[in-house]
């Protein structure tokens, strides 16, 4: 299988202080993966990293074939409007758009992105799509944020913490979205969470610690979002 | 662009007081240079209209000595200067910006003239060609004008102008009477009066010679006539009417060179000189000028304190949406999109401001017109320059944030609380 997306030996320091230790790994297609860590293990770092966002201190990571840590600033722009969408812990949606404009902000003229109308309605968010963000609740508005990284059509899809600020009902009902969006769509996922929960019902499941990895399992019997027990 | 257009205006918008308040510093400076500018434009209008009259489009060319008018009276007839042609009257009608040219011999006509026992002291007597009164733009009162007979008979009449109808008659019936020119009887056939009445402000001794030999009356008789009265070859002027007051300076240079070629006198201040009055209203607009700069750049320091005020207040809109900004880098916005989302807020923020301002600055002159009595006219170019230039504020006082903007680490943009 080739990987969608693979690191090389990366390092990120912030002064002294090595925040990730040497990680080498290989992410594949349409699978949902779980980085799984307590806070201060370095998954959010390890995230952004790979998602182009942070640059490593060494190392590189590679898209297909395009080495992302090479890139320059405008082609890095371009690589991340077309290849990946980002789901965020506290949504982060444009308070003076609608839902619907919130979810279009990062289309371009350029891409052909997936039906709209289906992408909504499997999001459940179709009634919602004149209301602003403030009349959303929190389940309501990060089903648009993940409406948002998908509509683009792209393959690969950040997940940071997305379920973080939610309650039981609604964080069930994104990840078993964000299952069904898999299955439908064909993207792949990667989740960071602290929550072990969410990972059991991932295709393969990472444990960082310190800033290394220290497991890296296939899930062989993933369970369904609904039979998450949440504590 | 056209999208960042919207999305400023929805933001503009979602801020109504604070992006009003912002604009305020612009539309004060805009608002102050358009008045200030309206107002000088309608000075230097007033100024032109005062010494040359609305709608005539007239300039004289005189025979001059030194600075004055050549006087016949005290110095005789000049040698060298030639009869004009009819020749050389058309080389004058085909001077670009000409329309009209016509010749005239004039002497001053003091106690010359009779009615009676009434005499017209003061005011000018004119020997004309058939085309002046069509040039001078004149018309006919009373009675009637000129015809080709009362030029080819010679016949012994005159026209009035109402200055002179009236000292001369004083409200008695003017037609058909007989008046003594140096001891030779004319008839009155007609009174003329200039087309646009003219009304003259008189703000100087200068000015006052300029008119006095209009308002004290003047009388025609056919050119062919003045030799009866005083001398076939006398110096004459030309008069010319052109087609804009603005070639008044061109057209009068050049009738003047034209006329001078055909000369040959001794001294050499002696020679054919347009009456430039263009030039005096210029010059006396000139006058007023420094001052107006000054206003201006005056005006310009508000508008920089409102670029200032411009650029904080896109700095605070930096700082308050840096999580937007860090959400549209994340997800791909290039550095450049960002730039350009902030210019744009810049200067639609300005440009709005400038075009307000150009309203204010309109209702503001047309106020200082009425309370002042001065005339205002509005200058489109200078309405349209406001407008760009206070883009040009938003643009150069939006550069720094916008920058900021572009700048942002993305992570460290969307951990902004």
């Amino acid at each position: 299988m080739i990987p969608i997306l693979s690191a090389e030996k990366i390092t990120k320091d912030y002064g002294k202080e090595k925040v990730i230790k040497g990680i080498t790994l290989a992410i594949y297609q349409e699978t949902f993966t779980v980085i799984l860590g307590p806070s201060g293990s370095g998954k959010s770092t390890l995230l952004n990293i790979l998602s182009g966002m942070v640059k490593p201190t060494t190392g590189t990571v590679k898209y297909e074939d395009k080495i992302i840590t090479a890139l320059s600033q405008t082609e890095l722009a371009d690589w991340k409007r077309n290849n990946i969408g980002y789901v965020f812990q506290n949504y982060m949606l444009l308070s003076n758009l609608t839902a619907e404009e919130n979810i279009k902000v990062g289309i371009s003229s350029k891409m052909t992105p997936l039906a709209f109308d289906r992408l909504t309605h499997i999001l459940e968010i179709d009634g919602l799509l004149d209301k602003f963000p403030a009349q959303l609740s929190g389940g309501q508005q990060q089903r648009v944020a993940i409406a948002r990284a998908v509509i683009k059509g792209t393959h690969l899809i950040f997940c940071d913490e997305a379920t973080g600020a939610l309650d039981e009902e609604n964080s069930k009902k994104v990840v078993e979205l964000l299952h069904s969006l898999k299955n439908t769509f064909g993207v792949t996922i990667l989740f960071t969470t602290h929550n072990e929960q969410i990972a059991h019902t991932a295709n393969r499941i990472i444990t960082m610690k310190d800033g290394m990895i220290i497991s890296d399992e296939e899930n062989e019997s993933p369970i369904s979002a609904n039979d998450m027990i949440w504590r | 662009m056209l999208e960042n257009i919207r999305l400023s205006l929805q933001g503009l918008w979602s801020h109504k007081m604070r992006s009003f308040l912002t604009m305020l510093g612009i539309i004060i400076g805009i608002a102050a240079i358009i008045a200030i500018v309206s107002t000088i434009k309608g000075t230097n209008e007033q100024i032109k209209e005062n010494l040359i009259g609305a709608g005539d489009n007239t300039v004289n060319i005189q025979f001059y000595q030194g600075d004055y008018p050549y006087e016949i009276d005290y110095n005789g007839i000049p040698d060298g200067v030639p009869v004009i042609s009819e020749e050389t009257r058309q080389q004058l009608l085909d001077l670009k910006h000409v329309e009209g040219a016509s010749l005239y011999t004039s002497r001053e006509a003091y106690n010359v003239v009779y009615y009676k026992n009434t005499g017209l002291s003061g005011g000018r007597i004119y020997g004309v060609d058939r085309n002046y009164l069509d040039t001078c733009n004149y018309i006919i009162k009373k009675g009637r004008g000129f015809t080709e007979s009362d030029y080819k008979k010679f016949r012994k009449v005159a026209l009035l102008d109402e200055s002179s109808a009236e000292t001369l008659f004083q409200g008695e019936e003017p037609i058909g009477k007989t008046l003594e020119i140096q001891r030779e009887p004319f008839i009155v056939i007609g009174v003329i009066a200039k087309s646009s009445q003219f009304e003259p402000v008189i703000n100087t001794i200068e000015e006052y010679y300029d008119y006095s030999q209009n308002n004290n009356g003047a009388l025609y008789v056919p050119d062919t006539t003045w030799p009866i009265l005083y001398s076939y070859d006398e110096p004459q002027s030309a008069v010319l009417k052109l087609d804009s007051v603005d070639n008044m300076t061109v057209a009068g240079r050049s009738a003047a060179e034209i006329l001078n070629s055909k000369i040959n006198v001794q001294d050499d201040t002696m020679k054919y000189k347009a009456d430039d009055l263009l030039k005096k209203a210029e010059d006396i607009q000139k006058l007023g000028q420094s001052t107006n700069m000054m206003l201006i750049w005056i005006a310009g320091i508000s508008l920089l304190v409102g670029g200032i005020g411009v650029m904080n207040i896109m700095l605070v809109s930096v700082t308050e949406r840096t999580q937007e900004i860090g959400l549209k880098k994340a997800i791909g916005a290039r550095k450049g999109k960002v730039l350009g989302q902030f210019l744009t807020e810049a200067a639609v923020l300005t440009s709005l401001g400038g075009l307000v301002g150009v309203i204010v600055g309109i209702v503001l002159a047309e106020v200082i017109s009425r309370v002042t009595g001065t005339l205002m006219a509005i200058s489109v170019p200078a309405a349209v320059l406001a407008v760009v230039f206070s883009m040009f504020i938003g643009i150069l006082f939006g550069l720094l944030p916008s920058y900021k903007a572009a700048n942002l680490n993305p992570i460290e943009a969307l951990r902004h609380e």
